[in-house]
């Protein structure tokens, strides 16, 4: 269930400009912002100690100053598939990438390659929910909503080898 | 005679040519023209415009009306009010709005809010770029403060099945006062 009672931000990272909206229950949305920011002075408006903490170990990570944090996160209203989708990218261990196919065969629907893709690709909280761990089996990271670049450097972050 | 006949056959001759050219260059002619004022939903590239999705040919020139609403946590004594209703808004655009509030009291405060959207599936594919809601704000004994938000409807919004009933998004803030050491 999405939360009712939200807050939100944006945060310099040194991936770029980050928007987050998060609730008691955790992350709704986390995804690079690629719309002109102003940096200002943020003292987010946190409800509690658990959610700066949650941001603060988010911004280590795409620093590069921490390891991938394991979050929690509220996933909204969608397909069945796109939710099975969803909790198999989470076990998909931090360092490690599956392809496609893998992915697809994890969740029972071995040819169902492009819908997991879709699912991908309408994942609504980037790097929380580990989408930028699927890679195509025909090598390279493959196409990511935020630019090739950053998934490359997402991988990077977490010690993958590819 | 036939001088005649060349005066009045020329120009209409052309008048057909310019008319037929015209057919042709109207396709452009109008996107352009979209791409210019943002009409029929085409997305504005470029400038404050953020990342693009392509809008699908079933939502072009689809509208959200997005109205504004505030509220104040009892206990807090500001006033606090959107200075719009609502306004109606293509997706991918980024647009400016403001929300007032006053402290009626002695003191300064300092307020966080905290925001819903509804419907609140509608939530993830409002993007905010700036917000006073980004922040803590403190407002002087009897002073206004106008506070801008700029936001986005994320043009993804296009892609999922589940938002195709959606017309009206509400966007509402509380304001709470931040309570010593939190």
């Amino acid at each position: 269930m999405p939360n009712a009672l939200m807050s939100d931000g944006v945060f310099t990272t040194a991936l770029g400009p980050v928007y987050c909206q998060w609730g008691l229950g955790g992350f709704q949305r986390v995804c690079f912002q690629d719309a002109p920011f102003s940096e200002v002075e943020n003292v987010p408006c946190f409800q509690n100690h658990d959610q700066a903490l949650w941001i603060e170990k988010l911004k280590t990570f795409l620093n590069g100053q921490g390891p991938w944090p394991k979050l929690p996160y509220t996933l909204p209203q969608a397909t069945p598939l796109q939710h099975q989708v969803w909790r198999a990218l989470t076990t998909i261990p931090a360092g490690q990438v599956r392809t496609y196919g893998e992915v697809a065969a994890m969740i029972g629907y071995g040819n169902a390659i492009r819908a997991v893709a879709q699912a991908c690709a309408a994942n609504p909280c980037a790097i929380i929910v580990p989408c930028h761990r699927v890679v195509p089996r025909a090598g390279g990271v493959g196409g990511y909503r935020w630019g090739t670049p950053r998934k490359q450097a997402l991988l990077t972050l977490e010690g993958a080898c590819l | 005679m036939a001088a005649k006949y060349t005066r009045t056959v020329g120009p209409l001759v052309a008048l057909v040519v310019v008319m037929v050219a015209l057919t042709f260059a109207s396709a452009p002619l109008y996107r352009l023209f979209c791409q210019v004022t943002g009409f029929g939903g085409t997305p504005q590239v470029g400038g404050a415009a953020p990342t693009v999705a392509e809008v699908p040919l079933k939502d072009q020139g689809r509208a959200f009306r997005i109205e504004f609403n505030a509220d104040v946590n009892p206990g807090l004594p500001w006033m606090f009010r959107p200075e719009q209703h609502d306004i109606s808004v293509h997706a991918g655009r980024p647009f400016l709005i403001y929300y007032e509030a006053k402290n009626m009291s002695q003191t300064p405060i300092v307020g966080t809010s905290t925001f819903n959207v509804t419907p609140l599936k509608a939530g993830k594919y409002f993007h905010k770029i700036q917000c006073f809601c980004f922040k803590e704000q403190t407002i002087q004994p009897g002073a206004s403060k106008r506070f801008p938000v700029s936001f986005y409807v994320d043009p993804a919004i296009f892609k999922d099945p589940f938002m195709d009933d959606v017309t009206s998004i509400t966007l509402s803030y509380t304001f709470f006062e931040k309570k010593q050491g939190s």
